[in-house]
């Protein structure tokens, strides 16, 4: 199962050049990490593919749903219940503890009180924050706060993943057990993670996509990415290869 | 369903409709007197007639707590769940309204729910039109400006100051009830600007 | 920050001209545009403006408080102190508030025809819109801009709109804004002055002091102190006094005339001192022929003697109603019971046929008489000046006497 974004066309109500203007891509199986500059357009791609925003033009598809990201609300709620989305900002949410705050996510994703309530307790233990499900989320630091996120898309166990930079702002210890999450997730299921931090790749991943100004520079495997860098690049064969796709379109 | 009720800060909600219920009867005869920019008499306005502002501040209020990206992609009909709270808060607040009025013989209370219907509409107008963030301030500058242009020279009320007439006027409570339904209407439409508008 | 930043991420400056208007009408509904040439007046006047500014300002500030909330503003090391930072954001609302303000106060100058205004209320305008966007400010980094905004300007429209209207009368001393204030023969009385300042800077104060970083709950009670204490001192100043915050003005600042009998009016009015003067001399004498006691000076101030009798005239007053007032000058003052209630004042009616017998001894024509008596009490009058002197100072006598007293009937119709 995939994500199929099929001409797509987006534009902020404020901005007068599109993001997206007749944008096709399907989500690879597997872990994708989509790299990309500031502004590039990863995190509104991801959120149209949750459907948080909706394009203007063109359609947003999971073929494995019969009708998808259509105007029936069934059909919306099977695939918001079907997609999982992690934004770059995780709020705490006022009065709340982690659990509860997991759990609401849950029962807004449809699940009734009682399973949302047990399938928080098993998020927050494969996010090992279960020993602090009682503590309010307001009193955690950023790299907790990225993990009850993460809690929040495992609850209802999507179809596929998207997680708009979860390592932002995180410190390397934090960054690696993130990394460990990552690897502990299903699988079968895509996976899409976004990233300005190109030392964020790893074999971790299956695909690398390049998003640029709203366009796909560079679509393939891990390796094929790393083969870009010219061979003075040693150790940083990653940001060289990065920087020889974003300088060559611009 | 509780969490997101305690998400909503329904508490707060029904604590603020105690109050206002209790200011109403603590402030019997008072008023406010304003220039009339239209020219004619000074306007005296009961406050009973403004208290209800605060249940519209507090429906705002509410409206903007939760994480506004989590609850964009919710299975569960959010837009439909936010456009009942409004409508339950108004009509809770309408409850109360006609208890005080037939507990105590107190005239505009029972025009102040009725402008609490038409404040809860109001906000939920201004939440769609300038921001969640924004929500409140249209009700409480439409009720301030339409107060200062409501009566003409000769002393008669415009129509726009539905908020002032006596809670006999029947117009004034179709157009109480017009501002709520459109309110919730435009709640339960789909909006891009959800995500970032918290 | 730069200027231009700060003025373009201001509301209150695309807010200012929605403002303008609403308090222009403000102050010409809660006071005539047609007062004399009295500084304190017309600057008092156009305080009202202030009743509509202040609040807005303050929700401005609650914005601008709002802004450093969302910024994460009490999370940051500061170097600044809190205070600097607010008044630097808060500048351009002050400065809007101020424009309008000051500008309206301005123009209600202009038209009385007065060039410099009355520093006191120009101070208490100042420190009254500062203290409410500066508390404006200190709420709204504390809470919510959707409840700060909102709030604070209903709060703040309240409470300044409410005392005009609630009882006790001294209440609305308080808030520093007297838009009706005050005639020509008054002066804004210290007492109020100090007791409005004073419980505005203690909500100043308190306002500063919510801005600490780590508002504690031991802080926050502090912080209502200085608004607790200036409320309660505040209230003892104005404790007393009645919709009128006002004593009498400086009788020293009198300029009278030099002639008989002496007539004494305020600076204000010294631009028609002689005409009064000749109006006085021109009653007085009719007044003396017909065997009435006339004072040796009439005074706009408090009469401080027997031979002192007080009047009163605005620049606008035409040459009769000044005749009229010198006329009410002569006679006595109410009694008690007039005022009280208690026992019926039995005199009242005499009132106005005494008068008109006064104008018309002085020479007020016909016409102008009409306008000011009613058909009966000119038929009386037209019968008591067809008496002999001696009956008609008779009459006069008796009716002065039921005008003193509570519990003498008046003779209206003279005894035949």
């Amino acid at each position: 199962m995939s994500l199929h974004f099929t001409q797509i066309h987006f534009r902020y109500r404020r901005s007068r050049r599109p993001i997206f203007d007749d944008f096709s891509w399907e989500v690879p199986a597997g872990r994708t990490v989509l790299l990309g500059p500031n502004g590039a357009g990863k995190s509104t791609l991801l959120a149209l593919g949750a459907d948080a925003l909706r394009p203007h033009r063109g359609a947003v598809r999971l073929p494995s749903l019969a009708h998808t990201q259509n105007r029936r609300r069934g059909s919306r709620a099977a695939y918001r219940r079907a997609v999982g989305w992690m934004p770059q900002q995780i709020r705490p949410v006022p009065g709340l503890t982690i659990h509860e705050q997991v759990a609401y996510a849950g029962w807004l994703k449809g699940l009734p009180r009682s399973q949302a309530w047990s399938a928080a307790a098993t998020a927050l233990e494969q996010v090992a924050l279960i020993e602090l499900a009682g503590r309010k989320t307001a009193t955690l630091s950023g790299g907790q706060l990225r993990r009850v996120g993460l809690a929040q898309v495992l609850i209802h166990d999507p179809q596929i993943i998207l997680l708009d930079e979860p390592t932002a702002g995180l410190d390397p210890a934090q960054r690696s057990r993130f990394r460990e999450l990552l690897v502990a997730l299903p699988p079968d299921r895509p996976v899409v993670v976004s990233t300005h931090q190109v030392d964020d790749l790893s074999d971790l991943f299956d695909t690398v996509v390049v998003l640029d100004h709203g366009h796909v520079r560079f679509s393939g495997s891990v390796a094929a990415f790393m083969d870009l860098a010219t061979p003075s690049a040693g150790e940083r064969r990653a940001e060289a290869a990065y920087a020889q796709i974003v300088s060559e379109k611009n | 369903m509780s969490l997101w009720l305690r998400v909503r800060r329904t508490r707060i909600c029904a604590l603020t409709i105690v109050g206002v219920a209790v200011t109403l009867l603590l402030t019997r005869g008072w008023s406010l007197k304003l220039p009339n920019l239209l020219g004619g008499p000074m306007l005296i306005i009961p406050i009973a007639l403004l208290l209800p502002l605060a249940l519209a501040i507090a429906v705002a209020a509410g409206l903007t707590t939760g994480d506004p990206a989590v609850e964009a992609v919710a299975s569960r009909p959010l837009p439909l769940l936010d456009a009942g709270y409004a409508l339950s808060t108004a009509a809770l607040m309408l409850v109360t309204a006609l208890l005080v009025q037939r507990i105590v013989p107190l005239e505009p209370a029972l025009a102040a729910g009725r402008n609490a219907v038409g404040y809860i509409g109001l906000t939920l107008i201004g939440r769609r039109i300038s921001g969640a963030q924004t929500a409140a301030i249209l009700p409480v500058a439409f009720a301030v400006i339409t107060a200062l242009i409501s009566s003409s020279e000769q002393g008669e009320t415009h129509l726009w100051a539905w908020h002032i007439a006596t809670a006999y006027d029947r117009l004034s409570w179709g157009i109480a009830g017009t501002l709520l339904l459109a309110g919730m209407g435009l709640t339960l439409m789909p909006n891009n600007a959800a995500i970032t508008d918290r | 920050m730069r200027r231009l930043t700060m003025l373009r991420i201001s509301p209150l400056i695309w807010i200012s001209p929605l403002l303008v208007w609403p308090a222009w009408m403000f102050v010409t509904s809660m006071a005539s545009l047609q007062l004399d040439p009295y500084p304190l007046t017309l600057t008092a006047a156009g305080t009202a403006a202030l009743l509509i500014v202040a609040p807005v300002c303050a929700a401005g500030g609650a914005w601008e408080g709002g802004r450093l909330r969302r910024a994460g503003w009490f999370t940051l090391p500061h170097v600044r102190t809190p205070l600097t930072v607010a008044i630097t954001a808060l500048l351009p609302t002050l400065l809007v508030g101020s424009l309008i303000t000051f500008g309206i106060i301005g123009i209600r100058l202009v038209i009385g025809g007065v060039l410099l205004p009355d520093i006191r209320m120009i101070i208490t305008t100042l420190v009254i819109l500062t203290t409410h966007t500066l508390l404006g400010f200190a709420i709204g980094v504390r809470m919510p801009v959707v409840v700060s905004v909102p709030l604070v300007f209903l709060v703040d429209f309240f409470a300044l709109g409410l005392p005009l209207t609630l009882d006790p009368l001294w209440l609305r001393h308080l808030t520093g804004i007297w838009p009706s204030c005050c005639l020509i023969g008054a002066d804004l009385a210290p007492a109020a002055l100090l007791g409005a300042l004073v419980f505005t800077g203690g909500l100043a104060v308190t306002a500063g002091l919510l801005l600490h970083p780590h508002l504690t709950a031991f802080r926050l009670a502090l912080a209502l102190l200085p608004a607790i204490i200036g409320a309660g001192a505040g209230v003892q100043f104005v404790r007393g006094f009645g919709p009128d915050p006002t004593i009498a003005r400086d009788p020293a600042l009198l300029v009278c005339s030099t002639g008989q009998p002496r007539v004494c009016v305020w600076p204000e009015h010294q631009p028609r001192l002689e005409e009064v003067a000749a109006i006085a001399a021109s009653a007085g004498a009719a007044w003396q022929q017909a065997g009435i006691a006339v004072p040796d000076e009439f005074s706009e101030g408090q009469p401080g003697s027997p031979t002192v009798r007080g009047f009163g005239f605005s620049m606008r007053s035409d040459h009769y109603t000044i005749l009229n007032a010198l006329a009410y000058s002569l006679l006595p003052p109410w009694p008690e019971c007039a005022f009280s209630g208690i026992s019926p004042y039995l005199g009242a009616p005499a009132e106005g046929y005494v008068l008109a017998w006064l104008n018309t001894i002085a020479g007020m024509p016909p016409e102008q008489l009409a306008g000011r008596f009613s058909p009966d009490q000119l038929q009386v009058v037209a019968t008591v000046r067809a008496l002999p002197l001696e009956r008609q100072q008779a009459w006069l006598e008796r009716n002065l006497v039921a005008l003193e007293q509570c519990n003498i009937p008046p003779q209206l119709e003279p005894a035949l």
